[in-house]
């Protein structure tokens, strides 16, 4: 039985669909089956951040409306082969699409893959709804901002209403050199704000701004944090990348000042 | 004392929770208090209930009395 489990945020562009897509990545890695589903209906991206975008020929609502089976739109990703892609569509009336039909091509996968990631669209309407309704445990991604963190809140209070089994926190694009400056909420305030136990902390990493234009995953200094993401995951750990590890001490004041100065 | 913008910001971010978390007290007072009154007929004769919230930066409080003249016996109990 697969972990179906919603990336959701409440804020747009805080990166649940780079979290997605690198995490599944992480996991196919270390040998697990990872189905992501994109159920941003209309406003699609995860193809374009895997760089699957030409090789689609069936969405997920062509599943929804039986034009094809699950597996026959599943798009498996060239460099990861435990990894597989289900694609939303370009333009298409969400209002027509339920929970129940986007739950029914949940369960349709539960039994060939080890997890299944729902990436859920920004806000709190429908969309937002009939993502959470599949999953049986939720991510909530954010960054180290107020806007962010108050829209997490928002939407931590909404998901207590929903049946999920477990929820967790990312921060992502954390400024180890803003935090030690004490320029930045610092990632422990955030979880004591929003009570709810840590998965993981990505740092800011300029590469994944750049290999995102070319449909590339990973990042130089954001490698060992998806690791550890998908090892806490797993096993139910909360080993946290330390962002501001390499910017303590006389070499680290040396690099904030450089990183400050360019 | 001169506050870092960390400090700033995460004193901005307390207040704007507190306010955000505290919806509508009143409204969800009234929700609980004919929840309450519900199951608590089942064991009492006239309930009365006066619920109390009190907020702090990180948590709710209830404080939810329940008064009543006579308490069903077991045996007779209706659910």
């Amino acid at each position: 039985m697969a972990r179906r489990i919603v990336f959701t945020s409440g804020k747009g562009g805080v990166g649940k669909t780079t979290i997605c897509a690198n995490l599944g990545a992480t996991l196919s890695n270390l040998g697990f089956r990872v189905a992501i589903l994109d159920v941003d209906i209309g406003l699609n991206n995860l193809d374009v951040v895997m760089g699957v975008e030409q090789r689609i020929v069936f969405d997920i609502v062509d599943v929804i409306e039986g034009r094809c089976r699950t597996t026959q739109a599943l798009i498996q990703d060239k460099r990861y082969e435990n990894l597989y892609i289900l694609p939303s569509a370009h333009s298409y009336r969400g209002e027509e699409i339920t929970g129940e039909d986007i739950k029914n091509v949940v369960c349709s996968l539960e039994n060939t893959f080890d997890y299944i990631f729902i990436d859920c669209p920004a806000g709190v309407e429908q969309g937002f709804k009939r993502a959470i309704v599949c999953a049986n445990e939720a991510v909530v991604v954010v960054t180290p901002h107020i806007s962010s963190i108050r829209d997490a809140d928002k939407v931590l209070s909404i998901l207590s209403s929903y049946n999920l089994n477990e929820k967790y926190l990312v921060v992502n694009r954390v400024r180890g050199d803003l935090m030690v400056n004490g320029e930045m909420i610092d990632v422990d305030e955030i979880i004591n704000f929003l009570h709810i136990p840590i998965l993981g902390v990505v740092p800011e990493d300029d590469d994944i701004s750049a290999l995102s234009s070319l449909g590339v995953l990973g990042g130089s200094v954001s490698n060992r944090a998806w690791v550890l993401l998908a090892e806490n995951l797993h096993n139910g750990t909360q080993k946290v990348f330390d962002c501001k590890q390499k910017y303590k001490g006389v070499l680290g004041a040396l690099r904030r000042n450089i990183k400050r100065r360019i | 004392m001169k506050f870092t913008i960390a400090q700033i910001g995460k004193n901005r971010l307390k207040k704007v929770l507190v306010d955000d978390r505290e919806q509508d007290p009143e409204k969800l007072c009234d929700v609980l208090k004919s929840d309450f009154l519900r199951i608590s007929k089942c064991y009492m004769e006239q309930p009365e209930i006066f619920v109390e919230v009190k907020e702090s930066d990180d948590e709710i409080l209830f404080n939810i009395t329940l008064k009543t003249r006579r308490v069903k016996s077991i045996g007779v109990l209706s659910f």
